[in-house]
């Protein structure tokens, strides 16, 4: 080994040990196992000689004798950490207003782009099923066994992954996908791609068919005509130009929506009446899918429903949320400050609660309310000292960041 | 058995037990155990005769560098709590062995890394089985904030777990715990020539996975010389 390679093994090392450190510092166990020891001095036991060991070796082998017989239990779920410091899990969802990575117990990782939205839809012992919702997330997938099993949903189109690297986008707004591999091989299904293998080194870019591929998968009549294009016509003009499809398309907007056809579902669903009598999770699903969809008016109609149909339910303060968001985008910080101060509100431990707290003060600042900028930045330091906004609450209350500092000090100049 | 009728905390106490000894609601009167005064050789010779207040100060003393040892070798995860638990526990149960109480430290080192070399083949044997998931999972409430950070100690570990136990001790103790190889070869309890000989191999293991790993090859390019290596 060169003195080369051992002097940045000794740097490397030392950033490691210092980022190890900051992880020990963080822990309060110290304590926790000198109660145990002195409580219990006799819970270690010396050796009782070669007999025990032979002992114990026989049962052993019989142990596992029995555990070959019998089926095996599934293995824990995976792991991993959410940005803003809490554990994630089937359900977890993240809004990327930077680029984040993260860590799985298995060793697999993600790197998500600014911008993105990903839902963990399913976590379990030998995977996760992913949905991103939008942007582009990067996956290096480990292959533990055989029952390694991760699956990427973009919009309608569904990457299986055993074990490989690899980067998804997907834009919902114009339906444009694109696979990248850059190791292992996937199966892509999709509109028009359904079931083929994508290799190392091959992009794939596709975009979603527009109504054509909804009239098909409705199985509606034949038209007799050529459907216009996307965007060219209203819901309501729509339903009233194709009056016989109109039940087949209320049905299953739903179905559209689920498949990640966000466009179509739009068009197919029968608003008027949703909005009036629809529940919670039609609302929302509709909300979802008209925001994706980048129709933000048609979106925020469907989360002030859900609020002022539903104010009780669970999905209310995700809705303010969202409206939170559409107001962001459309410039109305104000707006948005309030819509996010009730999200944060009305679920303090909801799953959206910390990047709703975090959004709020920086829509107070950028509305230049200081004093609430200020007060909210107080309150997300007090409960998400470390969490993803917490740089931006230091910024607003015009103090240095002291714990990124300490660390950046300790793991570049211990 | 010495004690205390003050709020005057033990120097070396970690973290907890020191702290609620300086609780002013519970006033003057509060008796605490000072655990013991002397050196190390004095110490050993209190655990011998079996001073009661002599294993809480072999705990106070050493339990933060025996948990640092163990935290380099194994990684920081929650098993490191039951490990330095182990530990201990072993060296309570054969302080009569000790050679030298005066290098205590040294002994309980030597102890550390036994026990870790211990738990990454069982580990090994756990992954092999599929009892449990792959060994190496940080610990989500201690790790680092930084995500990039937090994927470079996980990366670490997928690749230490390439190495052989007795690699991965030797590689750990050297680079991140900074010892000399001297000092490798007292804690692993053999002799220079294998300690280089062990170095050797865990070094073109450790660097051939960490290249091959784009997050992991990020963090060691941030070492200056590296493209040099």
């Amino acid at each position: 080994m060169s003195d080369g390679t051992e002097g940045s093994l000794e740097r490397f090392g030392e950033t490691i040990a210092g980022l190890q450190d900051e992880a020990l510092d963080a822990r309060q166990d110290l304590g926790a196992v000198r109660s145990r020891l002195l409580r219990r001095p006799e819970a270690s036991r010396p050796s009782r000689g070669w007999l025990a060991f032979a002992g114990v070796g026989l049962a052993a082998v019989a142990a596992l004798v029995v555990f070959a017989l019998l089926p095996s239990e599934p293995p824990e779920p995976l792991a991993f950490t959410l940005p803003d410091g809490s554990a994630g899990g089937a359900g977890s969802f993240v809004s990327a207003d930077a680029p984040e990575a993260i860590a799985f117990t298995d060793g697999s990782a993600l790197e998500l782009a600014a911008g993105s939205d990903l839902r963990f839809a399913q976590v379990d012992g030998d995977g996760a099923r992913l949905d991103l919702q939008r942007g582009r997330v990067r996956l290096d997938v480990v292959h533990r066994d055989e029952s390694t099993r991760w699956a990427v949903r973009a919009g309608p189109f569904v990457v299986d992954v055993v074990g490989t690297r690899f980067a998804v986008g997907w834009d919902p707004e114009t339906g444009a996908f694109e696979l990248h591999m850059e190791e292992g091989r996937v199966e892509l299904e999709g509109p028009g791609f359904d079931g083929r293998a994508v290799v190392a080194g091959e992009t794939v870019q596709l975009s979603v068919p527009d109504e054509p591929s909804a009239v098909a998968d409705l199985e509606l009549p034949p038209a007799g005509e050529e459907p216009q294009a996307a965007g060219t016509e209203s819901v309501a003009d729509a339903d009233e130009a194709r009056p016989s499809r109109r039940r087949a398309a209320t049905l299953d907007w739903r179905r559209l929506a689920r498949e990640g056809r966000h466009r179509e579902a739009v068009r197919a669903a029968d608003w008027d009446r949703i909005l009036a009598t629809g529940g919670p999770a039609d609302l929302i699903a509709l909300g979802d899918a008209a925001r994706f969809a980048g129709q933000s008016e048609k979106a925020a109609a469907a989360y002030r429903a859900i609020r002022l149909r539903h104010p009780e339910d669970a999905r209310a303060p995700q809705s303010a949320f969202f409206l939170g968001r559409l107001a962001l985008a459309r410039g109305d910080h104000a707006g948005a400050a309030v819509f996010f101060d009730a999200a944060a509100t009305e679920a303090p431990a909801g799953p959206f609660a910390a990047v709703a707290e975090g959004r709020r003060l920086e829509a107070y600042a950028a509305a230049g309310d200081t004093a609430q900028a200020r007060r909210a930045a107080r309150a997300y330091l007090e409960r998400w000292p470390e969490g993803a906004h917490a740089t931006a609450a230091h910024r607003v209350l015009g103090e240095a960041p002291l714990g990124q500092r300490a660390r950046t000090e300790r793991a570049h100049g211990r | 058995m010495v004690t205390e009728a003050s709020g005057a905390a033990r120097k070396n106490a970690p973290d907890a037990p020191s702290e609620r000894g300086r609780d002013p609601k519970r006033g003057g009167g509060a008796v605490r155990h000072l655990g013991f005064v002397g050196d190390d050789a004095a110490l050993v010779e209190a655990l011998k005769r079996g001073e009661p207040g002599a294993p809480a100060a072999l705990y106070d003393r050493h339990a933060l560098h025996l948990r640092r040892v163990l935290a380099r070798v194994l990684g920081v995860d929650d098993e490191l709590p039951d490990v330095l638990h182990e530990t201990f526990a072993q060296a309570l149960s054969s302080i009569d062995k000790i050679d030298d109480p005066k290098r205590l430290e040294g002994w309980l080192v030597r102890i550390a890394v036994f026990t870790a070399r211990g738990v990454i083949r069982k580990r090994t044997r756990r992954r092999w089985l599929r009892f449990m998931a792959p060994a190496d999972i940080p610990d989500p409430g201690a790790a680092p904030t930084d995500p990039r950070a937090r994927l470079a100690l996980a990366r670490v570990r997928r690749a230490l777990d390439k190495l052989s136990a007795d690699e991965r001790i030797a590689f750990t103790l050297r680079y991140f715990e900074q010892l000399e190889l001297r000092e490798v070869a007292d804690a692993m309890d053999v002799s220079l020539s294998t300690v280089k000989r062990r170095l050797k191999g865990a070094e073109k293991r450790f660097v051939a996975a960490a290249k091959a790993d784009p997050h992991l090859r990020e963090w060691l390019e941030r070492s200056p010389r590296w493209s040099a290596a």
